[in-house]
């Protein structure tokens, strides 16, 4: 409006100028870049005249104005005024302002609930912003913030994936909260593109992120997407990258020869292991080599052909054809458009992404569209703020590879290592799976289909992938009242429907198994098949929506100029749902989209032996689940000269917990904090530390677990098929005991900044009990249960986050630098369970970190059998059982944390000219992991083939340089399991790694202004890239010791244009 | 500003359930759901004392796949039983003793209120028998055969009678365990149905069938003559063996009509029984009239016999539930054992004439001596209940009979392992895991 009447004064000017030798004028401002700025203001100071840019960064200067030698000063917040004169100005002028160095960019912290200025809070909070995001190339968002977030640890080993601050639950989920868009967001993190994220901001202790109340006990992960800014102009932004990753290494894992396997399967053979199976009724399968013993043994001429055979087969490595035609390089692809501008009144964003992801499991891919929009209108002068926003995300996967455990023989548990996928003549080879080769020839020839297994067959034909279509709903609108008090109202509605669908034709092993399984043969040769021809096709369908909506009152006041206020209080519910839906088709012919009926009602007789008799498997399923939250908060700020700040906050959660008594439904939580700017005193004068400011929290977050309750609860199994009555199962017997987690927080902590911003901190040092912490207990098994979930153990967490984070600014090169330090340690404080079962190595001791890592003594291998010997009583003994129970928390040895203790990550970018280097280093230590071995029970079912076995210990005098102990004649599990949890295979794992490096080319702005562009930067990016130092001499990523294989470098060609 | 949604604010917005499946029993159809939980759950018997039964052998090697407790179950290695802390009869079983413990406690808290009461009662005395049925398979498996002399002394089992998890409680006396067990029984005997409408389901003839073996295991053959008639008074059919086709029908869609009530064992030793081979001697106790050689076991080319066909009907392990055949037997022994003779006859040639090819002609037993009848019953027993859950159990009740104990010899891979009357084997060791979590064992 403002700019009308300006333009329109300008006009005004222009044309009723009396002076026509004198041309009004045309400024244009712009940043160094090139960008516009608009709204900047314009002045002529000695004649009293003043305008603004529009959103082009033009202004009209009248000439009435140019008065000879008056200056005309150019500012704009952030950047450093600049003053011309006037007479130097030509009619059209641009003149670019330079950004101030002094003025630091205010870091924003979005809780979900508010943003606020990071100078204003008073609880621990860590942000990355959108220049670190980008650096990093990944499918998802969450993969983006690994390494560049203090005290965020990354487990990949295990499910509880992300910790923050170590963990202070036991069994209860422990991954963060995340909110997106101000709502907790429990979709799929691969429906969010990662290209949208504006922000990040992780709420760590209890000032940050009780607002969230129960459901914040790990942390919260808020993710703000881009909204788009006023008075912007159009901006086109491209990008597109291209990865492709290195072919995995199946040779990581250590693995048996393939000549002591086939010599172990001989060995079996003589001892007769194999009479059983082949024996058996059902026709249970045995390896190629032990069918060559057999025909060897039924047919002695033959003995010199087999012999060969059994010599070429022991030459051949699985691994090979493996690695050619059941893996290959990853290639992912990402490609992002978005544009977004904005007026006086409006913003908006609209972006498109496509990414298409070849895995490294051949068949296997991912395709993900997805589309996003944001507007935001401003009416009434600002009064009202009303934003709404769309996302659509369309993801299929394509997956008829289900891994290396699709190639496994029944009974077995890695498949046999002379097995081929692709015969010498380059036909798909066949591998033995349910039956012996020679049954199912011989099934063959009476006619029955083809019941040979041929992997690569099986991909190619299997037609299994599931289709996911996320569509969200935003609506926000914020409506100021009176002075300082605003009303925000938000809604949001999403819907996730997944469709998976498995498709598996009559050329498929699945189903041509299915079939032979159950038919017969008639005495007239006619076959019976109670499973008929045709494809068998699985689907399941399921949907998950919820609904949100909160309603809130901001107040912000500033009294007197001393006293500043700001509170808010609100009251929000969620509604989650969702039902999925299984189905199995038989006889289906996909052209005509068509099953059969089938009996599954009567059990029929199975072709191996007509004895044994099966029913038609149903597969049908139904699932509901219903997840809703009511939940009451509030907080206030009060800071007094910008220099005292109190806050507190309080948070009532209600949730439709099962079976707990409706006055137990709720959880009140709260925390209050404080914060002393040392730096705003008027005694204060350091100039080194310009910025310094000390801060403290304290309160609880709360962590609800939905799987157990206080009262008996029975869950309806479905209908039996055999008696055609329903029937349901007892999930848990009544706890009126029953308590929620809670977790206390102390935080306090130091932020500064140093002169020119070139070094800028934040320290913290933190302490955290949870209490009443959910887990299970093993109960003695008369009680009805092995184990019961009740709450069971407190624990105590405490330790120390430190980012500093520095930058030089030179002429020639700049280096910006990210270094974070977290220590962190914990304990069980209390743990109700009586006896500890080291057996199972998962008891908690109270005085040790919840994770830990334990061993037996022993007392190494004796020197005539290779036996391990251990202590019973002390005294030394191969008496296994009798070791395992002699186990108690003072005999047993103790290394450490199961999870690093101290992390972190040194980031350091450099540019010169327009290169662009970044490189992160995360570093883990006071950590160990225990590493597999050969387990000799599943050896001797020519199960194992870990690669241990080719060290055991064969004659006396080996366990001088070996811990392997020798082969025993039996299967003895507890011998197993006793040297399998020795330190012998404890490693510490203690790591510094090279996380990824990004170098990128920024082209020079001549020749993108050639092009009318107005940048375009070129990268490479690697992922992965190794592992620079490690503690251990085991050959094995401390990260990754249970992997197939570790995961493969990435090398990422990318393009960004900004238009 | 703040209840705009009117539903959210009613407290019925949070009592809606977050599974659909989930339930806090309150209702009667809830508590006949968990008593019909039949696929190996309540209507299971422990699987290990399946080994005991001295007609299978293991071939040559044929151990080789089993796990450790299965292998020195066969050989009878108790010192060194279980490979694991573990029983898994005795986790199982107990599991069911608390599910049954539940629905009798959600019952006592629905009475007085408007219900069915007919229901109610037949629900009640469902569940107790099933925690009869239960804690009777616990006692004879884990506790030393009944010696009136001592059972009042010996430890039995924990007698689990309440859902609390948290009760302490050791072991009760044999004696105590077998006054539970009865009473149980005849309280149920006061409200099941006389039919019902699938055989996992309890009726009174399987309750008083129930009664007449636990007396038989205490030696009490008044009162099992007593139940044992009761039982076939409600139902004493018998299939004519003549008039199946190659297998028995399946019993859970009511096609047996001997079948009382419906179990099996544990499936840990199906494996190996399904696959061994029945020793030569115990088929040449059947004669050529005999129809059960046919269907009970099968005969490879090179006469091998496998077992064939069960009570279980559908698929091929063996049956531990109640039948009327058994009934017919049991019955006979007390009747032979309280020397009426004539009546132990009828019941005996009754049951084998069913058995008997048409075209054979049928010789009825017609010896009167106590001693050879009791000879003639017991071999009957051979022939008719293998596979029925019932090696075990008569095994333990003839060990201190000196005409009718019964010695074992098993020889494997050249090893010979015997089991006997003075064998240590006649009962279960309790197993680690109870003993480390429960001070009071």
């Amino acid at each position: 409006m403002r700019n009308f009447l300006l333009l329109a004064c300008c006009w005004f000017f222009l044309t009723t100028n009396a002076q026509p030798t004198q041309q009004a004028m045309v400024l244009t401002v712009l940043t160094n870049a090139g960008d516009p700025i608009g709204n900047a203001s314009v002045a002529v100071a000695a004649m009293n005249w003043s305008a603004k840019t529009d959103t082009m960064g033009r202004c009209t200067i009248p000439s009435s104005v140019r008065l000879p030698g008056a200056k005309l000063t150019i500012a704009y917040i952030g950047f450093r005024t600049q003053s011309v004169s006037i007479d130097d100005i030509t009619d059209q002028y641009t003149i670019r302002l330079a950004p101030l160095t002094e003025n630091i960019e205010e870091v924003l912290v979005s809780t979900g609930y508010q943003v606020v200025p990071k100078e204003r809070t008073t609880g621990s909070y860590a942000t990355v912003d959108r220049e670190r995001l980008d650096k990093v190339v990944a499918t998802d968002i969450i993969s983006k913030i690994d390494g560049l977030v203090p005290g965020m640890l990354f487990n990949r080993n295990s499910t509880r994936a992300i910790t923050l601050r170590g963990q202070s639950t036991l069994f209860s989920d422990s991954n963060p909260l995340i909110v997106l868009d101000n709502f907790p967001y429990e979709g799929d993190i691969m429906d969010i593109n990662p290209n949208d994220v504006e922000n990040i901001t992780v709420l760590r202790d209890a000032a940050a992120a009780s607002i969230w109340g129960a459901q914040a006990a790990n942390g919260v992960i808020v993710i703000t997407t881009i909204k788009g800014k006023r008075n912007q102009a159009l901006q086109i932004d491209l990008r597109s990258n291209i990865g492709i990753a290195e072919s995995p290494n199946l040779f990581y894992q250590p693995k048996m020869s393939t000549a002591s396997f086939v010599e172990l399967e001989q060995m079996l053979f003589a001892n007769g292991f194999y009479t059983a199976t082949e024996n058996s009724i059902q026709k249970s399968p045995y390896t190629p080599i032990v069918d060559l013993l057999i025909r060897k043994r039924d047919d002695p001429e033959q003995a010199v052909t087999i012999d060969r055979e059994i010599e070429r087969l022991t030459s051949i490595d699985v691994r090979d054809d493996l690695s050619r035609y059941f893996y290959r390089p990853a290639v992912n692809q990402q490609h992002a458009l978005n544009i977004q501008g904005g007026g006086e009144r409006n913003s908006f964003y609209l972006s498109l992404g496509y990414d298409r992801n070849r895995e490294e499991l051949i068949g296997n891919s991912l395709q993900r569209v997805s589309i996003n929009a944001r507007n935001t209108l401003y009416f009434l002068k600002d009064r009202i703020r009303a934003s709404l926003g769309l996302d659509l995300s369309n993801r299929r996967i394509t997956n008829p590879n289900i891994g290396v455990h699709s190639l496994t023989m029944s009974g077995q548990s890695k498949v046999y290592p002379y097995a081929r996928l692709v015969n010498d003549d380059g036909g798909h080879a066949r591998l033995v799976t349910n039956h012996p080769f020679s049954f199912i020839d011989q099934a063959q020839q009476q006619g029955l289909l083809d019941w040979s297994y041929r992997p690569l067959d099986e991909i190619a034909y299997t037609k299994r992938g599931t289709h996911n279509t996320l569509y969200r709903v935003n609506a926000d609108v914020k409506v100021k009242l009176l002075d300082g008090l605003e009303a925000d109202v938000l809604f949001q509605y999403g819907n996730n429907l997944s469709r998976h669908r498995n498709h598996r034709p009559q050329e498929t092993y699945y189903t041509r198994n299915m079939i032979n399984n159950l038919t017969t043969v008639n005495p007239d040769g006619t076959f019976n098949r109670p499973i008929p021809l045709g494809g068998i096709l699985g689907t399941t369908t399921g949907e998950v929506w919820n609904y949100a909506f909160r309603s809130q009152l901001n107040y912000n006041r500033v009294l007197a100029d001393e006293h500043s206020i700001s509170a808010l209080a609100g009251f929000e519910v969620r509604d989650n749902q969702s039902n999925s839906y299984s189905n199995l088709l038989y006889g289906y012919d996909n052209n005509l989209g068509i099953g059969s009926n089938v009996d599954m009602m009567n059990t029929y007789p199975r072709y191996v032996d007509a004895r044994l008799r099966e029913r038609i498997a149903n597969n049908e399923q139904m699932l509901g689940l219903i997840d809703r939250h009511r939940s009451f908060y509030g907080n206030s700020s009060y800071s007094f000269r910008n220099r005292y700040i109190a806050y507190g906050s309080v948070r009532l959660d209600q949730s439709n917990l099962f079976g707990v008594r409706t006055n137990q439904k709720g959880v009140p939580l709260w925390s209050v904090g404080g914060a002393y700017v040392l730096s705003e005193e008027s005694f204060y004068r350091s100039t080194v530390l310009p910025y310094l400011k000390l801060k403290a929290s304290y309160g609880y977050n709360g962590n609800i677990n939905k799987s157990i309750s206080a009262f008996t609860t029975v869950r309806y199994q479905g209908t039996a098929i055999s008696t055609g009555l329903p029937y349901a199962r007892i999930v848990n017997p009544p706890n009126p005991e029953l308590r929620w987690e809670r977790v206390k927080v102390y935080n306090a902590g130091l932020e500064f900044r140093s002169r020119n911003n070139w070094i800028n901190g934040n320290i913290e040092l933190y302490r955290k009990q949870g209490l009443d912490l959910i887990g299970e207990i093993p109960y003695a098994p008369s009680s009805g249960v092995g184990t019961f979930t009740e709450n069971y153990a407190n624990t105590k967490t405490h330790g120390l986050d430190v980012q500093l984070s520095g930058k030089t600014i030179g002429r020639v090169v700049q280096w910006n630098s990210d270094f974070m330090l977290s220590l962190v340690r914990d304990e069980v404080t209390h743990y109700l369970g009586g006896t500890n079962n080291f057996i199972t190595m998962s008891t908690p001791i109270v005085g040790r970190p919840q994770y830990a890592v334990f061993s037996y003594p022993h007392a190494g291998l004796d020197p005539q059998s290779g036996n391990p010997v251990g202590f019973v009583a002390e005294e030394p003994s191969q008496d296994y059982a009798a070791i395992l129970q002699d186990i108690n928390e003072n005999n047993i040895i103790y290394h450490g944390s199961e999870r690093a203790t101290t992390f972190g990550s040194f980031r350091n970018t450099i540019q010169w000219k327009g290169l662009v280097l970044t490189a992160n280093i995360v570093y883990r230590t006071g950590y160990f992991y225990r590493r597999n071995t050969v387990s000799f029970a599943s050896v001797l079912r020519a199960s194992d083939q870990h690669g241990d076995y080719e060290m055991r210990w064969q004659q006396p005098g080996d366990e001088a340089f070996t811990a392997i102990p020798s082969m025993p004649a039996v299967i003895d599990a507890n011998r197993d399991n006793f040297y399998a949890n020795t330190d012998v295979f404890v490693e510490p794992g203690d790591h510094i790694r090279l996380k990824d490096i990004n170098l990128a080319y920024n082209f020079p702005s001549d020749w993108t202004g050639l092009a009318r562009i107005r940048s375009a930067s070129l990268y490479l990016y690697v992922n992965n890239v190794g592992v620079l130092w490690k503690k251990s001499s085991v050959n094995l990523d401390p990260d990754y010791p249970y992997a197939d294989y570790a995961p493969p470098r990435i090398f990422t060609l990318g393009i960004n244009i900004k238009l | 500003m703040l209840c705009i949604l009117v539903a959210s604010c009613s407290d019925a917005f949070l009592d809606a359930k977050p599974d659909k499946a989930l339930a806090i029993p309150h209702t009667l159809d809830d508590l006949q759901a968990l008593l019909d939980d039949v696929n190996q759950q309540i209507n299971q018997t422990p699987g290990f004392p399946e080994l005991f039964a001295p007609e299978i052998v293991v071939a040559e090697n044929g151990l080789g796949r089993e796990n450790m407790d299965v292998t020195n179950t066969y050989l009878w290695q108790r010192g060194n039983l279980y490979a694991t802390i573990s029983n898994y009869d005795w986790d199982w079983i107990y599991e069911q003793v608390l599910r049954v413990n539940v629905v009798l406690e959600e019952l006592k808290k629905l009475d007085g209120q408007n219900i069915d009461v007919k229901r109610y009662e037949q629900i009640r005395a469902s569940a107790s028998f099933f925690r009869a049925w239960h804690l009777f398979h616990l006692l004879i498996t884990f506790s030393p055969p009944y010696n009136p002399v001592t059972a009042e002394v010996e430890p039995g089992i924990v007698l689990k009678l309440e859902a609390d998890i948290n009760e302490k409680l050791g072991r009760s006396s044999i004696s105590e365990c077998y006054r539970q067990i009865i009473a149980d029984l005849e309280f149920s005997t006061t409200a099941l149905p006389k039919t019902v409408p699938v055989p996992s389901r309890p009726n009174l003839a399987a309750a008083y069938a129930l009664l007449a073996r636990v007396y038989m295991s205490m030696y009490d053959y008044q009162n099992v003559e007593r139940y044992a008639e009761l039982s076939l008074a409600e139902n004493n059919a018998l299939m004519d063996y003549n008039a199946l086709t190659g297998r028995f029908p399946d019993p859970l869609q009511n096609n047996n009509k001997e079948v009382l009530f419906y179990a099996i064992p544990i499936l840990h030793a199906a494996t190996l029984t399904r696959n061994a081979m029945i020793d030569r001697s115990h088929i040449g106790l059947y004669t050529s009239g005999d129809l059960r050689r046919e269907l009970y076991y099968s005969v490879s080319n090179s006469d091998i016999y496998k077992m064939k066909s069960t009570y279980r009907g559908t698929t091929l392990t063996s049956f531990s539930g109640l039948t009327s055949s058994e009934m017919y037997l049991v019955c006979a022994e007390a009747k032979i054992r309280l020397g009426k003779v004539e009546d132990a006859l009828l019941l005996i040639n009754r049951l084998r004439i069913s058995r008997w090819r048409t075209e054979v002609p049928y010789e009825p037993l017609d010896e009167l001596s106590v001693d050879n009848l009791l000879e003639a019953v017991l071999l009957e027993r051979k022939r008719e209940l293998p596979f029925r859950g019932l090696a075990w159990f008569d095994l333990r009740r003839l060990r201190n009979d000196p005409q009718f104990s019964e010695t074992i010899t098993r020889e494997y891979n050249g090893e010979v392992f015997t089991f006997g009357p003075l064998s240590d084997f006649y009962h279960f060791p309790v197993p680690p895991s109870e003993i480390m979590y429960n001070p009071d064992i």
